[in-house]
C-alpha cells in the first residue's frame, strides 16, 4: 500500500500539477533574468542613478531621464537611425529572401547544398561575420573598394568608416547579410506547406507564374510572413554586435541606434538611470509594433 | 464541347513505366471513367490530359487541335481536384471567379458567370464565405462551380467524392450526374471506386498496371468481362472463381463444380484446358435448379435485405488468384459468397441447398486470364 501524502501525479485530479511542475524551471529561470532585470530597470529609470547598486538606498522617484530624453536630438537621431534601420534592413531581408527561398524551393540537383549555403550566414558568429565584413569594407587593403573600383563604380578609395551614409550603407549591408537566412529558411517551410494542387489548379485556370507568385504564394505565406517580419524587426531592433563592432555608433552618431545608444550612456557616460529610460522607451516602442504586426496577421488560414 | 483523343500516350519514370500505349477515344459529351486499384495510371492519364505532367510520347487532341505541348491554362480544359484545392485567402466568389479573371475577363460577366454557376450548384448563398467555413459537401460544390463558370471544353475530375462521407458520395454522385446531363459537357472522371464507375458512367474505361483491361458500356463490363481482373474489380461482393480442367459430356465442354459435372454452353474443343470459371453471387440462387449441391455455410452475414452466404470450396476448385488485384477485401481462395435476396432465417451450422444456372459462367483460361467467349 502507498502511503497516503505520495505524491501521485498520475491522478487524473493532480495530472495538472505534473504541468505547473514540468513548468517551473523555464518560469523561475525567465523570472530571474528576464523579468526581474525590467523592474529593476523601470525603477532605475525613474530615478538619478549613475552607477546602479543594488544595495544602494533608493534615490527619489522623478521623471527627469525621460524629460532630458524627449528633448535631447541625441535621442530622436537614436530614432530615426533605428527607424531607417528597420525598415531598409527589413524589405531588403524579405526580398532576398523570398527570392532565394523560391529558388531553392524548386527541383534541381544540388538543391541540399543550394539550400545549405542559402542559409550558412545565419549559422556564422554574428562577430566573426561583422570582423570580416570589417576588413572586407577597410578603406586601405579591404575587398570592397578593389571590387568597385575593378568594376568602375568609383574611382578612388571609399574611405567607407568615416562617411556618415558610406558607413550607414556598411552596417545595412551587413545586417542584411546576417538577416536574409533566416526569413529564407521560415519562407522556404511556408513554400513547402502550400499543397502542390494549388498550383496545379491555378496552372488549369490559366495563371501564368507571376499571377500565381501573386495570387497564391504571397497569400498562402502571409501568417509566416507576418510573424518572420516581426522577428526581423525586433532582431535590428534590439541588435548591437554589428553596428558596434563595425562603426561603435559613428561616425558623428550616423549609425547609432537606440541600442548602441543605451550601451554607450550606461556604460561609457555611466548615466544608468538616462540609459534605463531609453532601453524601457525601446521597449514600449517594440512591443506596440509587434502587437500591431501580430493584430494585423490575417486569421483567415 | 468536343471530343478528346488519346492516341498512344505513354509515360515512364526512368525505367518505370507507369502508362503504356493508352489509346482512346472519347465522343463529344460522353461521360468516361477510368476506374482501377491504386498506382494503376489512371491518375496520371488525367494529369497528362490536363497538361499537368508531360507525356514520354504520344498525341492529344481535344475538339481536333493537338494539345499535347500545350499549357495546362491553353487547352480550355477546367479541373476538380480531390481535396478541392480551394484557395483559402479567396472567398468562395473569388474562387470560382479565379480562373476568368486569370483571363482578363472583365468583372461584371464574371460576377454574372459566377452568380449562374453558383445558381445551379445552389451555393449562391455562400458566395462571401471562405473556404474555411464551408462543410465538405459545400465545398465539393464550389469546386464543381469554379469548373463550370469557365465554360470549358471538358471536365476532368479526380476522384472528386474521395473526401466525402459515405451518405454523402451517393447524392453528390447523382448530381455529378445530373449536372453532366444538364451541361453535356465531356467529362472525363477519375475514381478507384467501380461503384461510382458502373452508376456515372457511359463507358467505363478500366486499368491495371498500366495498361487498359477493357473499354465498354457499364452493363456489358458487368456481363461480359474481358478478363479475370475486370470480372473480379466490377461487382459487389466480387465475382467468385472456380477452377477446374475442362472435360466433354455428350459433345459440349464440362467441368467439375462442387462434386458435381456441369455442362457447359461451350464447344468440347475447350477440353483438357485448365480453366477457372466465374460465377457472381447474386447468381447463385436458395432452393434447387439447373445444378444444384448442398452445403453448410461457414458464415452467415445478414444485411437485411439480403444475406451473404460464405461456402467452403473444395479443394479442387481452389482457384489461386492474386488477392492484390482484388479491390476490396481481400477474399480467400477457399471460400466462396452467395447473395441471397430476402432469404428465410438461416444460420452458420445448417445445411442448405443452394444452386446455379450453367448458362451464368463465365470462363476464364487459367493461364492468360482472358475470358473465353
Amino acid at each position: 500500500m502507498k502511503s497516503r501524502f505520495s505524491l501521485d501525479l498520475a491522478r487524473p485530479s493532480r495530472r495538472h500539477w505534473l504541468g505547473y511542475l514540468l513548468l517551473a524551471p523555464a518560469v523561475i529561470l525567465i523570472g530571474l533574468i528576464i523579468v526581474y532585470p525590467l523592474f529593476v530597470s523601470i525603477d532605475l529609470s525613474f530615478q538619478n542613478v549613475n552607477i546602479a547598486r543594488l544595495d544602494q538606498p533608493r534615490r527619489p522617484f522623478t521623471i527627469a531621464n525621460y524629460e532630458r530624453l524627449f528633448t535631447s536630438p541625441d535621442f530622436w537621431n537614436a530614432v530615426w537611425v533605428t527607424l531607417k534601420l528597420v525598415v531598409i534592413v527589413s524589405l531588403f531581408c524579405f526580398l532576398i529572401g523570398l527570392g532565394t527561398a523560391l529558388l531553392v524551393n524548386n527541383k534541381f540537383k544540388g538543391r541540399s547544398l543550394a539550400r545549405l549555403l542559402v542559409a550558412l550566414p545565419w549559422a556564422i558568429p554574428e562577430v566573426i561575420a561583422v570582423v570580416i565584413f570589417a576588413w572586407m569594407f577597410d578603406s586601405s587593403f579591404g575587398l570592397m573598394n578593389w571590387v568597385f573600383i575593378t568594376i568602375g563604380l568609383i574611382d578612388t578609395t571609399v574611405n567607407w568608416f568615416s562617411s556618415p551614409n558610406a558607413a550607414f550603407f556598411v552596417v545595412c549591408v551587413t545586417m542584411i547579410w546576417k538577416g536574409y537566412p533566416f526569413v529564407s529558411i521560415m519562407m522556404l517551410a511556408g513554400l513547402q506547406s502550400i499543397p502542390e494542387d494549388f498550383y496545379n489548379a491555378a496552372r488549369v485556370d490559366g495563371a501564368n507564374s507571376w499571377q500565381r507568385l501573386i495570387n497564391i504564394t504571397i497569400p498562402s505565406l502571409m501568417p509566416v510572413l507576418g510573424v518572420t517580419l516581426v522577428l526581423v524587426m525586433l532582431w535590428v531592433f534590439r541588435d548591437f554586435s554589428i553596428i558596434y563592432v563595425l562603426t561603435g555608433g559613428g561616425p558623428l552618431k550616423a549609425t547609432q541606434s537606440l541600442s548602441i545608444m543605451t550601451y554607450e550612456q550606461a556604460f561609457s557616460f555611466f548615466r544608468m538611470g538616462y540609459a534605463s529610460a531609453i532601453g524601457i522607451v525601446t521597449l514600449i516602442v517594440c512591443v506596440v509594433a509587434s502587437r500591431l504586426m501580430i493584430g494585423r496577421a490575417p486569421d483567415n488560414i | 464541347m468536343a471530343g478528346i483523343r488519346i492516341e498512344n500516350v505513354t509515360k515512364s519514370y526512368g525505367s518505370l513505366s507507369v502508362l503504356k500505349d493508352f489509346s482512346l477515344e472519347v465522343a463529344d459529351g460522353e461521360f468516361v471513367v477510368f476506374v482501377g486499384p491504386s498506382g494503376c495510371g489512371k491518375s496520371t492519364m488525367l494529369k497528362i490530359l490536363a497538361g499537368l505532367e508531360e507525356a514520354s510520347s504520344g498525341t492529344i487532341r481535344i475538339g481536333g487541335r493537338d494539345v499535347t505541348d500545350l499549357a495546362p491554362g491553353d487547352r480550355d480544359i477546367a479541373m476538380v481536384f480531390q481535396n478541392y484545392a480551394l484557395y483559402p485567402h479567396l472567398t468562395v466568389r473569388n474562387n470560382m471567379g479565379f480562373g476568368l479573371k486569370m483571363r482578363g475577363m472583365d468583372a461584371a460577366q464574371i460576377e454574372m458567370r459566377v452568380m449562374n454557376a453558383a445558381k445551379i450548384l445552389g451555393v449562391d448563398h455562400l458566395l462571401d464565405r471562405r473556404p474555411k467555413a464551408l462543410s465538405g459537401g459545400q465545398r465539393q460544390r464550389v469546386a464543381l462551380g469554379r469548373a463550370i463558370v469557365r465554360e470549358p471544353q471538358a471536365f476532368l475530375m479526380d476522384e472528386p467524392l474521395s473526401n466525402l462521407d459515405a451518405k454523402l458520395r451517393v447524392h453528390t454522385r447523382a448530381e455529378i450526374s445530373a449536372l453532366h446531363k444538364r451541361l453535356g459537357v465531356t467529362t472525363i472522371y477519375v475514381t478507384h471506386d467501380q461503384i461510382e464507375a458502373m452508376t456515372m458512367a457511359d463507358r467505363i474505361v478500366i486499368m491495371k498496371d498500366g495498361v487498359i483491361q477493357q473499354i465498354a458500356n457499364p452493363d456489358t463490363m458487368f456481363r461480359k468481362p474481358a478478363n479475370l481482373f475486370v470480372a473480379g474489380f466490377i461487382g459487389s461482393p466480387g465475382m467468385n472463381f472456380l477452377r477446374s480442367p475442362v472435360t466433354t459430356m455428350g459433345g459440349a465442354a464440362a467441368v467439375r463444380l462442387f462434386g458435381h459435372d456441369v455442362r457447359l454452353e461451350a464447344p468440347a474443343s475447350l477440353a483438357g484446358r485448365e480453366i477457372v470459371v466465374g460465377l457472381r453471387p447474386e447468381h447463385i440462387g436458395a432452393g434447387p435448379g439447373p445444378v444444384t449441391f448442398e452445403i453448410t455455410p461457414r458464415l452467415v452475414e445478414s444485411l437485411g435485405s439480403e444475406k451473404y452466404i460464405y461456402v467452403d470450396v473444395p479443394e479442387e476448385n481452389r482457384a489461386q488468384i492474386d488477392p492484390a488485384d482484388r479491390q476490396e477485401e481481400e477474399r480467400r481462395a477457399d471460400t466462396i459468397i452467395a447473395r441471397l435476396i430476402n432469404p428465410d432465417e438461416r444460420s452458420a451450422g445448417e445445411r442448405i441447398t443452394l444452386s446455379f444456372d450453367p448458362a451464368h459462367l463465365h470462363l476464364f483460361d487459367a493461364k492468360s486470364e482472358v475470358a473465353i467467349q
